[in-house]
């Protein structure tokens, strides 16, 4: 019977500490909101190979909208042409992400040329502490460091 | 001279099942280098607890993600296997025998075989990684049901047929006359179905995608992180199952030994 109560007595002890620190602790408070770098969707050259008459190749290159492979998740996608990616929306209560798919074209040195659902001016996700959805409310923590 | 020897392999075979938990909880609060982390600098220390309790959100995350999988799973379970017992050893319909025999080799099968169609399934309901596709299977599980169907071979038929000739509501007769009967059974059973829930790692691994929803079993397994706070972890997350324990260890062991297989 004494030992019921001191089983009793441990059994509360331990949640009652294990809620303390879940909710006063912070650490879940300041992990709520998911941190991502972002980087602003940008004009970048692609190759463009143009078949000759005689068989040989002519290669150029063109100025298209581009986007980092980072920021790019081919989850379930058909064929690697088009892709999800997150862009920062600005609101009266801070930064959300909104889902976006994006259609891709031409891949050079990791970038991807886009060819529809993002603008010039959106700045997409290229790195996120944790799974983002749509509509999350993120934090900022900065810009894509290696922009090439 | 022989029961000496005797009582030494016990205490032996005890001590050896017993030192990987007290490794465990040594080496929870030791930061430094080396198998017993007292080399080095770092020593003693409460570092590995302060890591996973104030500073990562993991960790808590993960145990009452634990608390709500197991807690959930493990009543409605009861909930199930309870009226089901019941069915099989008091109600007569056609294929009774057949469906018993079915639930045995159900219960025989490996979890691998039967993880393949519990995924299809969910699949199918929309419900892949969100937590009631963790919480749905574990629900209906054959052990709980033959469990208690074994045991409710030795209730009291006098008590019963009385019940009966009382009320028509098989609800009452299970909760008032049935129930306070196999109590020490269900408390076995509660034991049991916890710490399996507790301990899940393949089924949120295959059914889980987003890391906010895995119970702690497996985070503890794929999150990094310092030897301390690693065993830290661990040592927290054995006490609520130690808990119980001792608070059904009794009827875990008059349960069983009653039950008539």
């Amino acid at each position: 019977m004494k030992r019921r109560k001191y089983l009793n007595r441990f059994a509360v002890f331990f949640s009652a500490f294990m809620l303390f620190f879940t909710l006063f602790s912070g650490s879940i408070h300041r992990q709520t909101m998911p941190e991502v770098v972002v980087l602003r969707v940008r004009e970048r050259e692609f190759p463009v190979t143009i078949d000759l008459e005689d068989g040989a190749k002519f290669i150029t290159a063109k100025r298209e909208l581009g986007v980092p492979e980072s920021a790019l998740d081919f989850f379930g996608m058909d064929g690697g042409k088009t892709a999800r990616a997150f862009v920062l929306e600005e609101t009266e209560g801070g930064f959300i992400v909104r889902e976006r798919f994006v259609q891709l074209g031409e891949k050079a040195d990791g970038w991807y040329e886009v060819e529809d659902g993002l603008g010039k001016r959106d700045q997409v996700v290229c790195a996120a502490d944790r799974e983002l959805a749509d509509g999350v409310k993120v934090r900022v923590s900065g810009e894509w460091g290696h922009v090439r | 001279m022989k029961k000496k020897i005797v009582g030494f392999l016990v205490l032996l075979l005890a001590g050896i099942f017993l030192f990987p938990a007290l490794f465990t909880v040594f080496r929870s609060f030791t930061q430094g280098g080396g198998v017993f982390g007292m080399e080095g600098a770092g020593g003693l220390s409460l570092a590995g607890y302060y890591d996973i309790l104030v500073e990562e959100a993991w960790y808590l995350r993960g145990f009452w993600n634990s608390v709500l999988y197991a807690g959930v799973i493990t009543v409605l379970n009861l909930a199930v296997c309870l009226p089901a017992a019941y069915a099989f050893r008091e109600a007569d319909f056609r294929g009774k025998g057949a469906l018993y025999f079915f639930y045995i080799v159900l219960m025989m099968m490996p979890l691998q075989v039967t993880m393949l169609p519990n995924y299809i399934g969910l699949r199918d309901m929309h419900l892949l990684d969100t937590r009631p596709a963790l919480i749905l299977p574990g629900i209906f599980t054959p052990f709980g049901v033959f469990l208690m169907a074994q045991y409710m071979g030795g209730l009291d038929r006098s008590v019963l047929e009385a019940a009966r000739l009382e009320t028509r509501s098989v609800f009452k007769i299970l909760c008032h006359i049935a129930l306070p009967q196999v109590k020490t059974c269900a408390a076995a059973l509660f034991l049991f179905t916890f710490a399996e829930n507790w301990n899940l790692v393949e089924q949120p691994q295959i059914l889980l995608k987003s890391e906010q929803k895995q119970p702690l079993s497996v985070l503890l397994a794929v999150r990094g992180g310092g030897m301390a706070s690693l065993f830290a972890g661990c040592v927290l997350f054995m006490v609520p199952v130690v808990i119980l324990y001792l608070y059904f260890h009794e009827s875990l062991e008059e349960g069983l030994g009653n039950l008539k297989l």
